[in-house]
């Protein structure tokens, strides 16, 4: 906003565009290592949660022949072949919860996807005499934040691709009911609060100052809550809570933010505007790279990737596709043999974005062996098929390792909750729970998962 | 229902209503995996918006006012009126999340630990930069800013404080709070810099910081002449005012308003209304509201496929941005009257010489271009964009396991063509009979709104039909005719309140608010269809000073 911030962020721009095209050729190359040490058993467990939106085709997805271990990728799967063995692939879990609820398909999923609960009513128009609201829960990785306390600099990360659209369609991440967390779509953005905090650099003393003016002013404006709950109803003070709750976030956050990050890795390239179709790729890489280092630097351990939104008008522009938006595309008919190779296209490409996140995970070591190996990967997506908006039988993969996940598998269910699936996720990170979201749409954790 | 339509809807009409099983595909289906029971009698268009109504008899219930955060721009444009720095801090905060198309929901705003950052970055910066310039608004010009007369500095300060901290918090402040935030100003030597400009930095973060400046809470007391509801303070109806009209913070005048009470009749509302609606700031604040009810804001960041619209680029984007905005308001502010928003006649300079003048907001080419994909103009969209933006008549989601299908493009076929294929299927068509002979009205113009009169070697046909309203069913032809139906049509009058109340109280409208909004149509239409007739009316309702009483 300011002159002097624009600057410095012109600036930054100028000098990553620069350092950029050094970092183009190798790419990895300095992600920092894990923070877990060698011959230890006790590494921090992560989760890393990876949205495609609009669908799939499970009869393209779904493993084929053999049996739980020995089977072959569908063939919408294939770019995650070499990762075979470090996959659960789901068919036969529902988004049931999903079917319940106001608004359209993609709002309902949307907003029961992460958060295994009914979509509130609100202020969206859901055209049956109803309207939409937002989730009526927290999203996992913000109750696992909460509960687990891992106390790392931030709670969680949100990092998106082009979520251009800031409504319950466009929103995954739930701090609570009706509290929509908005992801970073800007890597250049996201780096700086991650890794290029500082502002008085090698002054001690300045920072200490810095510090105790902030530690003040958040003391002050603390007090002028209390004035105010005293004088509101109960729904406008949960209202202001969440500023409150935000600022005592903030409060333990200061002395991080006033420092530099110790691990450092390499700065993103700037390509331009975020949102643009062009840069779809090379942006989704780069929120995985500044993900990845993230948690191998161990400053935060539950994160999002939330490539596009529901209902997303974009085009693959960046791999010669520039006639079909996303979304029409998931709406083709069955036999419509100009749009669907195109679809598949787009869907191929997801598996081989899914497989990147992957590698970029399996390159950092950590104690003695990978980032992969304590890190699980959730990949979802809010439909089952695109064009009849289907919620049954839901393309659900886990990946990578934590908490004893048994990999190399393909598990079909008899239409599970995927409340249950959520609950064996929170299991897997170290949260004893027996029950996730909506009440009536779980019944504890899924069976054979470890 | 016996319908009578044009030949050319006839394909799509007779194909929705052929078979019993189309019109549940606007309804609410079964749960997935079931199969789409079909009723008897579905033979049948679903029944348009119901219309407001109001009991007289009914006690009034001004709903609930939950505390707003500022949005980026009131946060900018507060920050303006209050330092006199003109800046962008939003790059410091996340978008807001939107509700109704609007950015300013109550229920929707969210304040993350994202934002509770950018907050903290944008204060810092701010604050240093306002104090940086502090020669050019000192109340006390005279003081010694040396070390030796802090006692002098701190009387100065407290002046300084006490009035910043009342225009940023928008109401007079307590002992309580002003010794806080001296307190503040004491820390001035343990920091950088001299005392007195360090001490007033930090209050000044902190002021920038606080709930008070980055709500507006709506309290008041509750008033005795109607049980279970609470009466605005009068600052509170100044900020109410203030943010509806400028989407900034009181004025002086507005504050001594509020001061001296003088904000409660209708007459002191009205005049205060007329006045602020005057100030360019009410210009620059509503085309906010008009931006966002008709998409134009979507023109930020619009794409066109250069293969298929080769040259558009931000020229053009800035043509259709200007020309839009000059012709809403020009309806708004010259002609006082929004059926020229609908019908208003404009020439477009790159229209051939027969086409002669264009009609209504639908026909500007901003609007043409936001309701297309980035390579050819979508008839559904379109329609769509009528039905809930122009006709406050939302579609129902489709009905679970239905195919909703894109369809076939075929270089030899108009759009048009492409799109009645697919409205063959007779489960698509029972909901598109509702929006796409809407859109293929719009098709003579094309996805950057050019003028066509051909397509792929065909003529273009753009016979459309309106269904399911109040009172503007009926074939026509063209957009200048469908302009000419919306523009008269009661229903689309009454859904440029709902918008306008949506906006005005940031939340949706309930059945509690029927009264006003009937009112405020009234008010609207009895002065000529002008809009600021229907600002004047809202904030004279007699529910506009109140809200929902405090549950304890």
């Amino acid at each position: 906003m300011s002159r002097r911030r624009t600057v410095r962020h012109l600036t930054r721009r100028t000098f990553l565009r620069r350092a950029g095209q050094a970092a183009l050729a190798l790419p990895l190359l300095q992600l920092p290592r894990g923070v877990g040490a060698q011959g230890s058993q006790d590494h921090p467990r992560r989760l890393i949660v990876f949205y495609q939106p609009n669908g799939t085709k499970k009869e393209l997805w779904s493993p084929r022949g053999g049996s739980e271990k020995n089977f072959e990728m569908g063939p919408l799967l294939r770019p995650l072949d070499t990762f075979r063995e470090r996959l659960v692939l789901f068919d036969g879990v529902d988004l049931a919860v999903a079917g319940e609820g106001p608004g359209g398909p993609h709002q309902r999923g949307m907003a029961s996807l992460l958060t295994g609960e009914i979509i509130t009513e609100g202020d969206f128009v859901g055209g049956d005499g109803r309207r939409a609201g937002w989730a009526g829960g927290p999203s996992l990785d913000q109750v696992l934040a909460r509960e687990l306390r891992p106390g790392t600099t931030f709670d969680t990360l949100e990092l998106g691709v082009r979520c251009k659209e800031a409504v319950p369609r466009g929103r995954l991440i739930y701090r609570d009911r009706e509290q929509p967390v908005p992801p970073i779509d800007d890597p250049l953005v996201a780096y700086e609060r991650l890794f290029a905090r500082t502002q008085t650099p090698g002054d001690p003393e300045a920072t200490a100052r810095l510090l105790h003016k902030r530690r003040s002013v958040l003391d002050a404006v603390a007090g002028d809550f209390d004035a105010l709950y005293r004088r509101v109803t109960a729904e406008d003070r949960a209202k202001l809570e969440q500023h409150a709750t935000s600022l005592r976030n903030l409060e333990q956050r200061l002395e991080a933010i006033a420092s530099t990050s110790a691990c450092q890795p390499d700065a993103p390239l700037d390509v331009g505007d975020p949102m643009a179709e062009a840069y779809f790729e090379q942006i989704a890489k780069a929120q995985i790279d500044l993900m990845v280092s993230a948690m191998a630097c161990d400053l935060t351990r539950f994160g999002s990737l939330q490539c596009s939104t529901s209902v997303n008008a974009l085009r693959f522009t960046f791999d010669g596709l520039d006639r079909f938006q996303g979304h029409s595309l998931s709406h083709a008919g069955d036999g419509n043999a100009s749009m669907q190779p195109h679809w598949d296209h787009h869907l191929l490409w997801y598996s081989g974005l899914l497989a990147y996140l992957l590698a970029a995970l399996r390159a950092v070591p950590e104690g003695d062996g990978t980032l992969l190996d304590n890190t699980l990967v959730l990949a979802v997506n809010e439909l089952s098929r695109g064009n009849t908006h289907s919620h049954a039988d839901m393309p659900f993969i886990l990946a990578g390792g934590a908490g004893g996940l048994l990999t190399g598998r393909h598990l079909t269910y008899d239409g599970a909750s995927h409340n249950d699936l959520l609950v064996s996720v929170m299991n897997l990170l170290g949260l004893e729970t027996q029950s996730f979201g909506h009440p009536d749409f779980c019944t504890g954790p899924l069976t054979g998962l470890i | 229902m016996q319908r009578t339509v044009r030949s050319t809807l006839r394909p799509l009409l007779a194909g929705a209503l052929a078979l019993g099983a189309t019109l549940i595909a606007c309804e609410e289906g079964p749960p997935p995996g079931e199969q789409v029971v079909v009723p008897e009698d579905v033979r049948r268009l679903p029944a348009p918006p119901a219309r407001p109504v109001c009991d007289p008899e009914a006690a009034l219930d001004p709903g609930a006012a939950l505390p707003r955060r500022l949005t980026r721009l009131e946060y900018r444009n507060s920050v303006r009126d209050l330092l006199g720095l003109d800046v962008d801090p939003s790059i410091h905060f996340p978008p807001e999340e939107q509700s109704l198309g609007f950015d300013n929901n109550a229920r929707s705003l969210q304040l993350t630990p994202l934002h509770a950052e950018g907050y903290l970055a944008a204060a810092e910066d701010l604050a240093a930069r306002y104090i940086e310039r502090i020669d050019s608004w000192m109340p006390c010009p005279e003081l010694d800013r040396g070390v030796d007369a802090q006692a002098e500095q701190r009387d100065c300060a407290a002046r300084i404080v006490g009035e910043l901290a009342r225009n940023a918090w928008r109401r007079p402040i307590t002992e309580a709070e002003q010794s806080r935030l001296m307190a503040l100003y004491d820390m001035g030597p343990e920091l950088e810099g001299p005392a007195f400009e360090a001490g007033l930095t930090v209050v000044v973060e902190a002021l920038l910081q606080s709930p008070n400046f980055l709500f507006r809470v709506e309290v008041g007391q509750p008033d005795p002449a109607r049980p279970g509801m609470h009466r605005l303070d009068d600052h509170e109806v100044a900020s109410r005012l203030s943010y509806l009209i400028w989407r900034s913070t009181p004025d002086t005048q507005l504050q001594a308003a509020a001061d001296a009470g003088a904000l409660r009749t209708a007459e002191q509302l009205e005049a205060q209304a007329r006045r602020m609606m005057a100030d360019p700031r009410a210009r620059e604040a509503w085309w906010t509201f008009f931006a966002q009810w008709l998409h134009l804001d979507e023109l930020d960041g619009l794409v066109r496929d250069p293969s298929y619209h080769p040259g558009f680029g931000e020229a053009q984007r800035r043509y259709m941005h200007d020309s839009a905005r000059a012709f809403v308001e020009h309806a708004v502010w010259d002609a006082h009257d929004l059926r020229r928003l609908f019908d208003g006649p404009f020439r477009h300079p790159d229209d051939p010489p027969h086409v002669g003048e264009r009609r209504g907001i639908l026909a500007q080419p901003a609007l043409l271009a936001v309701t297309s994909t980035p390579v050819m103009t979508n008839p559904v969209y379109r329609g769509v964009f009528v039905r809930e933006q122009i006709l406050c008549a939302p579609l129902a989601p489709p009905p679970p396991g239905l195919a909703v299908v894109a369809p076939d493009p075929d270089p030899n076929l108009t759009t048009r063509e492409q799109f009645a294929q697919h409205s063959d299927d007779p489960t698509c068509a029972g909901c598109h009979v509702l929006t796409d002979p809407i859109g293929f009205g719009f098709e003579h113009f094309d996805a950057v709104g050019n003028w066509r009169v051909q397509q792929n070697g065909h003529a273009v046909d753009a016979a459309g039909e309106l269904v399911s309203t109040w009172d503007a069913d009926g074939a026509f032809y063209g957009l200048d005719e469908l302009s000419a139906m919306l523009a008269t049509s009661a229903q689309v009058h009454d859904c440029v309140a709902t918008q306008l109340f949506r906006y005005a109280y940031g939340r949706g409208e309930g059945e509690g608010d029927a009264c006003t909004r009937v009112r405020l149509v009234e008010r609207y239409v009895d002065a000529g269809y002008d809009f600021e007739a229907m600002v004047v009316a809202l904030v004279t309702d007699p529910s506009f000073g109140l809200r929902r009483g405090v549950d304890e």
